[in-house]
């Protein structure tokens, strides 16, 4: 008996008891509330990785030392690779469109009285064109300056600002800032990029690797190489050129297993998405088991109402209600509190989801599919919770439920 | 052709402990359509038990019993519901509104359960609350009436489907005497209208309305007697 007049009964049931209609919807409130929230910025979060790694260039290919095992872990490298074999590479892949090796060096920046460590990379010019790399202000250091040797540097956009102070472009071009207490003249400052999982990529330095290997790091082995392919579709043979080439150059056999690791952004893409899915699933599972309990929560006080009101259920059945009437009032009543519990948990985890986004600086908003799902959820929790306490109700015989005190 | 009323050998047993107390020990009664009956009785001898029996609230353990020809003892606990919804009336000692309803969803109740029509129910419920005098009630819960307002609203519930017969137990007993006689006087003047009224009460004055009297003992019919002599509904049910 769903009619209007079912519904506004068991709406007046519900409100009757106003402060314990909430504290029983409480658990339902929390478990959905914790589900949108977490389901939605685990999407968020997801999205904003993949945006950040296909920022970086979804053709970007980074050879480093050491071979991968096939748990993931890189093994201790044998032969490290140095510049000459980088060059040497550079010949011999004609699938990858450009090409810079990379020494990445913690050096100390220091403009007047403000220092700041900066993740500083040693690399060549061409690193601009493999990273898509944008300027904000001056240019990036010339093939001349590099062939040179010059001190010239191209600072990050929040380096720029920790040196410099301001946001706006700073006008650091020209000036001078000593790196680890040698002095290098700003030639450029670089677009914001943004945030790469945990790193911020703007907090970032590029000085020629010629100058570096003489003054800044010594004559270093690489840290990496970066390669770009031609195309997103010529990803599989670039590396495969790489892979034989690099062998070759290395000395290596034909076919032993390489001393070096490509890995490709759509690789690290897939393996973050797959981590960020797992991380998602879990904790929406466990939002979940919240929901559950909020779901016993209704049977108890479900219990107790069907209790309460025996007399009234007596009341009801002498004046002609059947089992059936009596059944679908009490779910109906649970499945009011549940969705009552539901629509409001929509609501927490949809401010959770905003306030969490912007604390956690990723885009992050509830979808319509998600709270759908919640309000269904919630009220499959209020049939399925409802039902037990219904039944009893609806088995009491008119008589006894009449004599009850 | 059976009574409209009746009852052979009825029995009832309730399990207390190991064994069955025997409420009810074989009754045989009989009442045609139009009677007003009052079964008295002391408290604890089988009145409210036979009530139950005879609003068909309950099963009979042993014997037969006929409410218009119908069989009770072979019905579903639906069907049951169904037989006292078209033919049965109750009021009660202590009223037995449902508390978080107004007075006028109260009448309405059974014939939301019987699936009247939303106006059609609230036109005739608002129609008997104005006929039994507390029109001006309709919107009012249980608590905010009096105890004699509260059962005239009971009395709007079991008329509210018009249901050939009324059945109640003590409605007098938690009302004062005025109140009482309004009440008494409403269940006369529906008698005089042609329905059937078996009251169960334990005081003789109550009694004393009816046209026949039926004395309940140790679970049996003690004695049987009509009043032929009985005042009549002339007192008036404050019209309808």
């Amino acid at each position: 008996m769903v009619s209007a007049a079912g519904l506004g009964m068991a709406l007046r049931a519900v409100l009757v008891n106003r402060l314990r209609s909430l504290l029983t919807i409480l658990g339902v409130v929390i478990g959905v509330a914790a589900v949108i929230a977490l389901t939605s910025l685990g999407r968020a979060t997801t999205s904003r990785v993949e945006s950040t790694v296909e920022g970086l260039g979804t053709n970007l290919l980074v050879v480093s030392p050491g071979a991968a095992t096939a748990t993931g872990f890189v093994s201790p490298q044998q032969a490290p690779i140095t510049l000459a074999q980088e060059q040497a590479l550079q010949a011999a892949v004609p699938a990858v469109d450009a090409m810079a090796p990379v020494i990445t060096t913690a050096a100390t920046l220091a403009y007047g009285s403000t220092s700041a460590t900066v993740p500083t990379e040693a690399t060549t010019v061409d690193i601009a064109r493999v990273r898509n790399l944008r300027l904000a202000e001056g240019s990036f250091f010339s093939p001349a300056a590099q062939a040179a040797g010059a001190a010239d540097i191209v600072l990050g956009a929040q380096a720029a600002a920790d040196l410099f102070g301001s946001s706006d472009p700073p006008g650091a071009v020209g000036a001078t800032v000593e790196v680890n207490g040698l002095p290098f003249t700003v030639v450029g400052v670089l677009a914001p990029l943004g945030q790469s999982g945990a790193t911020n990529q703007d907090l970032s330095a590029f000085v020629p690797i010629t100058t570096a290997m003489g003054e800044l790091t010594g004559p270093a082995d690489l840290s990496a190489i970066y390669a770009s392919a031609r195309s997103a579709g010529e990803m599989a043979l670039a590396t495969a050129e790489i892979d034989a080439a690099l062998t070759a150059i290395q000395g290596l056999a034909p076919g032993s297993a390489p001393d070096f690791t490509v890995t490709s952004q759509t690789q690290v893409l897939s393996t973050l998405n797959t981590v960020t899915a797992e991380l998602t699933t879990f904790l929406g599972a466990i939002a979940g088991i919240s929901l559950l309990v909020g779901g016993i929560g209704i049977m108890n006080i479900m219990l107790v109402s069907v209790t309460e009101r025996t007399r009234e259920i007596g009341i009801r059945k002498a004046v002609g209600a059947r089992r059936a009437d009596i059944l679908s009032q009490f779910v109906l009543e649970a499945v009011l509190l549940s969705l009552a519990g539901g629509v409001l948990g929509v609501a927490v985890g949809s401010l959770i989801t905003l306030l969490g986004g912007r604390a956690l600086g990723v885009a992050a908003s509830p979808s319509a599919s998600s709270d759908l799902v919640a309000l269904a959820f919630s009220v499959a929790v209020g049939v399925v919770f409802g039902a037990y306490p219904a039944v009893r109700a609806s088995r009491l015989m008119p008589m006894q439920a009449l004599r009850y005190e | 052709m059976s009574a409209f009323i009746e009852l052979e050998g009825v029995t009832k047993g309730f399990p207390v402990g190991g064994g069955v107390y025997p409420a009810l020990r074989g009754i045989d009664l009989a009442v045609e359509r139009g009677e007003f009956v009052a079964v008295t009785g002391p408290s604890g001898h089988g009145k409210s038990t036979l009530m139950s029996i005879i609003g068909v609230l309950d099963r009979p353990t042993g014997g037969r019993y006929r409410l218009e020809g119908v069989e009770v003892a072979g019905l579903s606990e639906d069907a049951m519901a169904r037989l006292r919804s078209r033919t049965i009336g109750f009021v009660f000692q202590g009223f037995h509104l449902v508390p978080t309803l107004t007075a006028l969803e109260n009448v309405e109740l059974p014939m939301v359960y019987a699936r009247v029509p939303p106006a059609e129910r609230r036109r005739r419920a608002q129609a008997l609350l104005e006929w039994a005098g507390i029109g001006e009630h309709a919107r009012q819960r249980p608590v905010q009436m009096s105890g004699g307002e509260q059962q005239r609203v009971a009395i709007c519930r079991a008329l509210a489907l018009d249901p050939p017969l009324i059945l109640a137990d003590e409605p007098t007993g938690n009302l004062d005497s005025h109140s009482g006689r309004v009440v008494l006087d409403q269940l006369a003047g529906l008698n005089a209208e042609g329905r059937t009224v078996v009251l169960v009460t334990h005081d003789p004055t109550v009694a004393a309305r009816a046209r026949r009297e039926v004395h309940i003992f140790d679970g049996r019919v003690e004695w049987d007697r009509r009043r032929p002599d009985a005042p009549s509904a002339a007192g008036g049910a404050g019209g309808g």
